[in-house]
């Protein structure tokens, strides 16, 4: 029982990892907080959704949604965000609640009002024993992935001259202009790199959750608070606060479901009260 | 940061016009636009609330909708569970409002812009999530059967849609009475100093916690009071109130309308409540083209319809003195 449910919250840790990177990243360098991340999340869970159903391929599926919401965050970066980076925060997250507005809409006009399910592919669909308890294939895939952005993440930042430059242009963005750093670029390229975590976490989702409008309201606020509990602009923040966040609200769910809720914010609440800036604030 | 303008004179001009039509169309009107005049004034006052702390603290809240559910439910809990008067419950939610404000207010007031915005977001969902899931609160039903305050020793039946409108156009004035004496006031002109270098502030000896902390406060009451008139004017209160959307919505008006002008806050709330009314009521796919209309007014109205009118006024004083 146990194991079955620290896998679970690994899996739900891992999914919201997904989204908090985006999330904090675009924040790290833009200062901007995306309200629209979780709508990113729900296209990317309908492109899926529409993949799949045309080519009958979960893998096809995979591949295509990040690839696709990345896609349209640039779209976004160009239209709009490019454009709001210097004016009030209001304004700025103004913005991102039109778009939430706008994406619940086209997904409701695009794909309907009911919730549609996606299945595993063949190979996963499986249940396998751990210590005597069978667990569903798919969610340890679920964690795998999580586990293998987070290794991808951690090498391209830590190990690469792309990744050194990143974090020279969250840290200090006009020294990094000063040596010819293209930091406009950068952000271009992280924000779209952001937005399609977004998606893979709503495709990655989709066959435990389903696909539904409403959806990215759901992880919005959680992913807003893994921000805040790890320190907005870190990495490592990101990763501490969703698994954080993802074991207490999994066990709390299970132990005392009907203070699931507030012991999540709780958390929040003493987190600010000791580290106004977060646990890893840089 | 510039400071915000007190065009005290176009301030009253505009609050007198929409007075008056609001009260010509109140009595002239079917029960429907009673009704929704009615609805107009109480999204004022919770737009004037927010107004307030945006353009005086410069604090943006994204769960104010917590302070306008703690108002409606206080309401509710007060009149049917304690069979207090609701107007007599109404005055206890101030107080409510004022007391969780400061404890809130307290511990939030100093953080940086964005941060404020989120921890704002997040009490207030974590408000949504404890009333959704509380059963003395009615979990998702909400609660129903509120009353309206009893005057019937003045001969008068406030269920008359006519005459509650007119009991909360009256809440309306005075809260806009309040805040425009407040904003002129020193601590008002304390507050704008605040938003536009708190540093400074502090550094010739103002206390900008203290200060901003009032201000959450009485926002909050202000609140408080808006969900209060809400639940007694639909008789009824859902979860849905408090969703931090409805935050979202009351900052759209105040960007409508243009921030720091109070007056302001009132026209936009207007506008963006009948546009949102007559377009869903038009068309199933309303919230595509509201989102749109957001992101054009966030980008291109620096002032809102605020600005629109300073702009006009400026034109014909122009003109008169040639």
């Amino acid at each position: 029982m146990f194991i079955v449910q620290f896998l679970n919250a690994l899996q739900f840790s891992m999914t919201l990892f997904l989204l908090a990177v985006g999330l904090t990243i675009i924040f790290g360098l833009m200062k901007i907080v995306n309200l629209a991340h979780g709508s990113l999340y729900m296209i990317g869970a309908y492109i899926g959704l529409s993949v799949w159903s045309y080519s009958d391929s979960f893998w096809l599926a995979l591949v295509f949604s990040p690839v696709l919401t990345a896609l349209i965050g640039a779209l976004l970066y160009y239209i709009l965000f490019k454009h709001i980076q210097n004016t009030d925060p209001m304004r700025q997250v103004l913005l991102t609640f039109g778009l939430i507005y706008i994406s619940l809409d086209s997904v409701r006009l695009l794909w309907g009002t009911m919730s549609h399910s996606i299945s595993a592919p063949e190979i996963l669909s499986n249940s396998i024993l751990i210590i005597n308890e069978p667990y569903p294939m798919y969610r340890l895939f679920v964690i795998f992935i999580g586990i293998m952005v987070l290794i991808s993440l951690f090498i391209i930042l830590e190990k690469t001259k792309i990744g050194a430059k990143i974090r020279a242009s969250v840290d200090d963005p006009e020294t990094a202009q000063l040596l010819k750093i293209n930091t406009n670029k950068i952000l271009f390229y992280t924000f779209a790199l952001g937005c399609g975590l977004a998606g893979l976490a709503g495709i990655t989702v989709a066959p435990i959750l389903g696909v539904e409008p409403g959806m990215d309201m759901e992880v919005l606020v959680l992913t807003l608070i893994v921000v805040v509990v790890g320190g907005p602009g870190s990495l490592k923040g990101a990763l501490v606060g969703a698994l954080l966040i993802g074991f207490v609200d999994n066990f709390g769910k299970v132990y005392i479901p009907e203070m699931a809720q507030i012991i999540i914010y709780a958390v929040m609440a003493l987190t600010l009260l000791f580290k106004p800036d977060g646990l890893y604030n840089r | 940061m510039k400071a915000v303008n007190y065009n005290i004179k176009l301030r009253t001009q505009l609050m007198v016009s929409l007075s008056i039509i609001a009260i010509v169309s109140n009595i002239f009107g079917g029960y429907f636009t009673r009704f929704f005049i009615a609805e107009v004034a109480i999204l004022s006052i919770f737009a004037m609330s927010l107004d307030f702390i945006a353009s005086r603290g410069g604090m943006v809240s994204l769960g104010h909708a917590m302070f306008l559910g703690i108002g409606a439910y206080a309401t509710a809990i007060l009149t049917l569970n304690y069979g207090i008067n609701p107007f007599i419950a109404t005055l206890y939610t101030i107080l409510i409002g004022i007391i969780i404000g400061l404890i809130i207010g307290y511990f939030i007031v100093l953080l940086d812009g964005i941060f404020f915005i989120m921890v704002t977001l997040a009490l207030g969902e974590m408000f949504h999530a404890w009333v959704f899931t509380s059963e003395f609160l009615g979990g998702s039903d909400g609660i129903s059967g509120i009353t309206r305050p009893d005057i019937s020793f003045l001969n008068i039946d406030i269920n008359n849609p006519l005459i509650f409108s007119f009991y909360v156009l009256i809440w309306l004035i005075i809260i806009f009475l309040f805040l425009t004496k407040f904003t002129d006031s020193p601590l008002g002109r304390s507050l704008d100093a605040i938003r536009q270098n708190s540093s400074r502030v502090s550094s010739i000896g103002g206390y900008a916690k203290i200060y901003k902390t009032i201000a959450f406060s009485i926002s909050a009451a202000i609140a408080c009071i808006a969900g209060s008139l809400y639940v007694q004017l639909n008789g009824f209160i859902s979860p849905e109130l408090t969703h931090w959307t409805v935050s979202g919505e009351g900052l759209i008006m105040i960007i409508v309308g243009g921030i720091g002008s109070v007056s302001g806050a009132i026209l936009g709330a207007t506008v963006v409540h009948i546009v949102q009314h007559e377009l869903s009521n038009i068309i199933n796919w309303w919230m595509l083209v509201i989102g749109f209309g957001f992101i054009l007014i966030v980008l291109f109205m620096r002032d809102g319809l605020w600005g629109l009118l300073e702009n006009l006024q400026r034109q014909i004083n122009i003109r008169e003195k040639k």
